[in-house]
């Protein structure tokens, strides 16, 4: 009686779990896959080990170690360990996985026979590893190796046990690359998913950090974790992010970036409408405003939605230097902004149109220098343009050694000697200068502005200032019209949310940014109950107290 | 996720009502020409004019929330009727489009650009109007504080700028005006300016129905009106009797800013308000036009041209571009880009024509014709429980 319960049982299981396998897998991995997958493990061991040798073909990373364990002659069992070389940490593998089997005798004392118990008995009684899964299909089997864990499979049992010893080699955590700190903490992601979002838990230790998997990329089968704060997150936002996320059909998820064109609002901006950072203090900010973070296995990015164009210019050694100073810095990366959007365009609109704007001494000097040269403006500017961004891409590609060499051609070369072969005027070259060293004060539209400079070049050698003017409108008008998981992009500023200007051109003090973004709909607002300083009420208790 | 029906709050209507004015406020010098010194005036009592046109339009739409100046007329006069004064109003709007876009070209053509053609800069400045209605006119109006507070900033540092030219005495004597120029110039700016707060019957309905469309209308004509009088006040001071010679006074007189001889030629600054201006207040009196036609011809109630793509992904993006209407978009706009070229021969037709026939050209589709529907209306007892019986 208490057999045939344990077998119905032990069905039903396995039916749950092939139907499981078969969802994961409903859109085909090849015909011949497809077959295989949708099978339970069989109690032959070498006819299981037959379909896994199939599945991998010849590749020279799969390991299978035979062997057999129980010390009477009639008790040995024979079993098998399979890995990917490479995948697993070796030392689990021999250590807590073989020697226990092997060496140690207790099983055959017993005298189990069962298969059922004796899978059961080996994972509760002898595996001195942390993770361990019961698997019942090839699949489970094939993607457990393929992750990274070793599976054990005996004879007579139509049980595998997927083992937790994932140990590939991995970059330790160091300082980011890409945006450097001062006085913030200097660890960045690493390519190592669960690294990753363990050093956000270690931010937030706290057990409302959600963090939900997910696997995208047919091919791939790529880690994707989806993190939020229960609680402060909008639950609505966070379905949107899972559901943008399940529709995604694609063989390959190489980094975040992948993802990140499939799950936009608006697929044909220049601008990002998905942030991300390198930064885990940078993240858990992020999430604590009650944002969604999406980490990609593979990839030192971690993305944050819903993003807001003030996003772009804000940077987390804000929140560490003196209020006034970070101000300023937002101001200058304000200034950053217009000067490389609009230098070269209202450079073109003043010295082709508007001549009597500029004072008349500069208007001499600048029509001197543009005296031999045989271009118009726009020629000009567009030369320099073109040889920078060629400099810049050449600046970034080149192996470093040689991109030292590069800059000092480009600055030396295309700088002084440009000029004086009158192929492009002085001031030209000025103009071209500020305006490349200006986007690099907001790395992460650099690349919106690149284009969008083109754009307005373009508006002003047709049109002058009232072609600027327009094309600003119309990059306004694309900006407002933008949206990001449901939040407008220009927000705080359009709509105009005056609570929210608190942390936009202004950064002001921790101890007065009291509630969350409302753009990002947080479900609880509040983000602090701390009065400022200067508040009568409860300031004068201490001061008093220092001054007897 | 949530889809916001492109709404709008009443704080936006406000300042896009200020922004839809200020265009027009920074170009005062058709008043000026008539009232002189005390144009100033004008400006209050022309407020005071509009208070009565303001209480005409929200008496209709209070009585049908929800509901703009087209959907109102079918109901109160039936749909044959209705059509015909619905397309009264839509030859308002329209022509009040090519009116502005013709004084933006002047403006352009006359000061930023003498050597340019016309038709160019209208053109582009069509083109960008376009692309605002296609990317939503509740985006425009998101940015209508911004380009308040760039225009009221730009208003205020030029005018701190110009403190060191301007003589008070400039302003008397006070009130030496005779009786038919100050019902001229009363009856200019409550018309001309003010009433065309008319395009923004066909917007109200953004607010929701539960809103109050009067105040955030009437909090806007307040805060234009302030701004109007100061701008006409300053420019008085500054420029003297030539205030009334030149066509546009405000511009003339921020070319006196000349600050340590390095801020001069802020004239600039206020060429590139009123450019945006100019865009803000085209696009709103477009969008009204076009509204207003695709209700017209589908005959629906209110089929939105431009639905708000809130929150939703490249799909719903898509689906977008092929449900709004961009073909009636691009031929209004390019109805408006050729009627704007043959609406007045230069500019001093244009002037005279603002001076004199406009405010009972507008008055007539500001007030006459929305004054007769809340009459009949109020006649026939048509009302919320009648239309939801409809």
């Amino acid at each position: 009686m208490h057999f045939l319960t344990k077998l119905v049982r032990l069905l039903k299981q396995q039916h749950e779990q092939s139907k499981e396998a078969d969802g994961n897998n409903r859109s085909g991995e090849g015909k011949q896959g497809e077959k295989v997958s949708t099978q339970v493990l069989s109690p032959e061991l070498k006819d299981n080990l037959d379909a896994v040798r199939a599945r991998f073909g010849e590749s020279s990373d799969l390991i299978i170690r035979e062997f057999s364990f129980g010390k009477e002659k009639d008790g040995r069992k024979k079993a098998a360990l399979v890995f990917l070389d490479g995948m697993v940490n070796l030392s689990t593998i021999n250590d807590d996985i073989i020697e226990p089997l092997m060496r140690q005798s207790w099983l055959s004392r017993r005298g189990e026979t069962s298969d059922l118990s004796g899978m059961d008995e080996i994972r509760d009684r002898l595996l001195t590893v942390g993770e361990v899964k019961t698997v019942y299909t090839y699949n489970k089997v094939i993607q457990a190796c393929l992750s990274g864990d070793a599976v054990l499979m005996t004879e007579g049992s139509c049980k595998a046990l997927d083992i937790g010893a994932k140990g590939w080699e991995k970059r330790a955590v160091s300082e980011p690359t890409s945006e450097t700190a001062i006085r913030g903490p200097r660890e960045g992601f690493t390519e190592n998913l669960r690294t990753n979002t363990t050093m956000i838990r270690r931010k937030i230790k706290d057990p409302a950090l959600k963090i939900r998997a997910t696997v995208i990329g047919k091919r791939t089968h790529t880690q994707v974790n989806i993190l939020y704060m229960d609680g402060i997150t909008d639950p609505e936002l966070v379905c949107e992010v899972e559901r943008r996320l399940k529709r995604i059909d694609t063989d390959m998820v190489l980094a975040s970036g992948y993802l990140e064109e499939y799950i936009e609002d608006s697929p044909y901006t220049a601008f990002p409408t998905i942030w991300c950072s390198e930064k885990p203090d940078a993240v858990a900010g992020k999430l604590l405003e009650g944002r969604v973070a999406i980490a990609v296995d593979g990839s030192p990015f971690v993305m944050t939605v819903p993003m807001l164009f003030v996003e772009n210019f804000q940077n987390a050694e804000d929140y560490i230097t003196r209020s006034y100073y970070a101000t300023m810095m937002r101001i200058l990366r304000l200034v950053a902004f217009f000067i490389s959007l609009f230098a070269p365009a209202v450079y073109i609109a003043l010295t082709t149109f508007h001549q009597e704007l500029i004072p008349t001494t500069l208007l001499f000097t600048i029509a001197a220098s543009a005296e031999g040269v045989p271009f118009p403006a726009v020629v000009e500017v567009g030369i320099m343009m073109v040889i920078f961004e060629i400099l810049r891409e050449a600046g970034i590609r080149m192996p470093r050694p040689v991109g030292q060499t590069i800059s000092i051609v480009g600055a030396l070369v295309m700088g002084e000697a440009a000029v004086q072969a009158g192929i492009v005027g002085a001031p030209v070259v000025i103009v071209v200068a500020i305006t490349a060293v200006s986007s690099f004060a907001i790395p992460f539209i650099t690349d919106a502005i690149a284009l969008l400079r083109w754009f307005l070049v373009i508006m002003a050698a047709t049109l002058g200032s009232f072609g600027i003017t327009i094309g600003a409108l119309i990059i306004l008008m694309h900006l407002s019209s933008l949206r990001s998981f449901g939040s407008r992009y220009l927000a705080p500023v359009a709509p105009f949310q005056t609570a929210d200007l608190k942390d936009t051109v202004v950064r002001a003090p921790l101890w007065a940014m009291r509630t969350r973004p409302k753009e990002i709909k947080p479900q609880d607002v509040k983000r602090e109950n701390i009065p400022s300083p200067n508040d009568p009420s409860v300031g004068s208790g201490d001061k008093q107290g220092g001054n007897p | 996720m949530k889809l916001e029906k492109g709404s709008i709050s009443p704080k936006e209507l406000m300042f896009s009502v200020f922004c839809f004015m200020q265009g027009t406020v920074l170009r005062s010098g058709f008043i000026i020409s008539v009232t002189r010194q005390d144009s100033w005036a004008m400006a209050i009592t022309g407020f005071l004019l509009t208070l009565p046109i303001l209480a005409v339009y929200t008496g209709l739409l209070r009585r049908f929330p929800g509901k703009n100046l087209i959907e109102i007329d079918d109901i109160v006069f039936g749909p044959v009727f209705g059509k015909i004064l619905s397309a009264f109003y839509l030859f308002f709007f329209v022509s009040l489009a090519a009116l502005n876009t013709r004084d933006l070209g002047n403006f352009v053509a006359g000061y930023m650009m003498p050597e340019t053609p016309i038709a160019a800069v209208t053109l582009i400045f069509l083109v960008g109007c376009a692309y605002t209605l296609r990317k939503g006119i509740e985006n425009l109006m998101h940015l209508s504080v911004l380009f308040s507070i760039i225009a009221m900033g730009a208003l205020a540092v030029n005018s701190i700028l110009l403190l060191k030219d301007v003589q008070p005495e400039f302003l008397r004597p006070f009130f030496q005006l005779k009786f038919s120029e100050f019902v001229q110039g009363t009856v200019s700016v409550a018309a001309v300016p003010m009433g065309e707060i008319l395009a923004f019957t066909m917007i109200t309905p953004m607010l929701g129905k539960d809103k109050k469309v009067g105040k955030p209308l009437l909090l806007g004509l307040a805060l234009s009106a302030t701004s109007m009088a100061l701008v006409i006040i300053r420019d008085i001071i500054t420029l003297g009797p030539l205030v009334a010679i030149v066509s546009l006074p405000s511009f003339e007189s921020m070319r006196y800013v000349s600050l340590a001889g390095i801020l001069t030629r802020m004239e600039s600054i206020y060429a590139v308000v009123l450019v945006i201006l100019f865009l803000f207040k085209v696009s709103i009196l477009l969008y009204a036009f076009v509204l207003g036609l695709t209700q017209m011809l589908s005959g629906k109630s209110s089929p939105r041209i431009n639905p708000d793509p809130a929150g939703q992904s490249y799909e719903a993006e898509q689906r977008r571009g092929r449900r709004s209407a961009p073909p009636l978009v691009l031929i209004s706009v390019a109805f408006v880009f050729f009627y704007s070229l043959f609406v007045f021969e230069s500019v001093m037709e244009n002037m005279n024509w603002g001076a004199t026939t406009a405010p009972f050209f507008s008055l007539t589709f500001e007030f006459l014709l929305p004054a007769v529907s809340l009459l009949v209306v109020c006649l026939r007892k048509i009302d919320k429980a009648q239309e939801v019986r409809a």
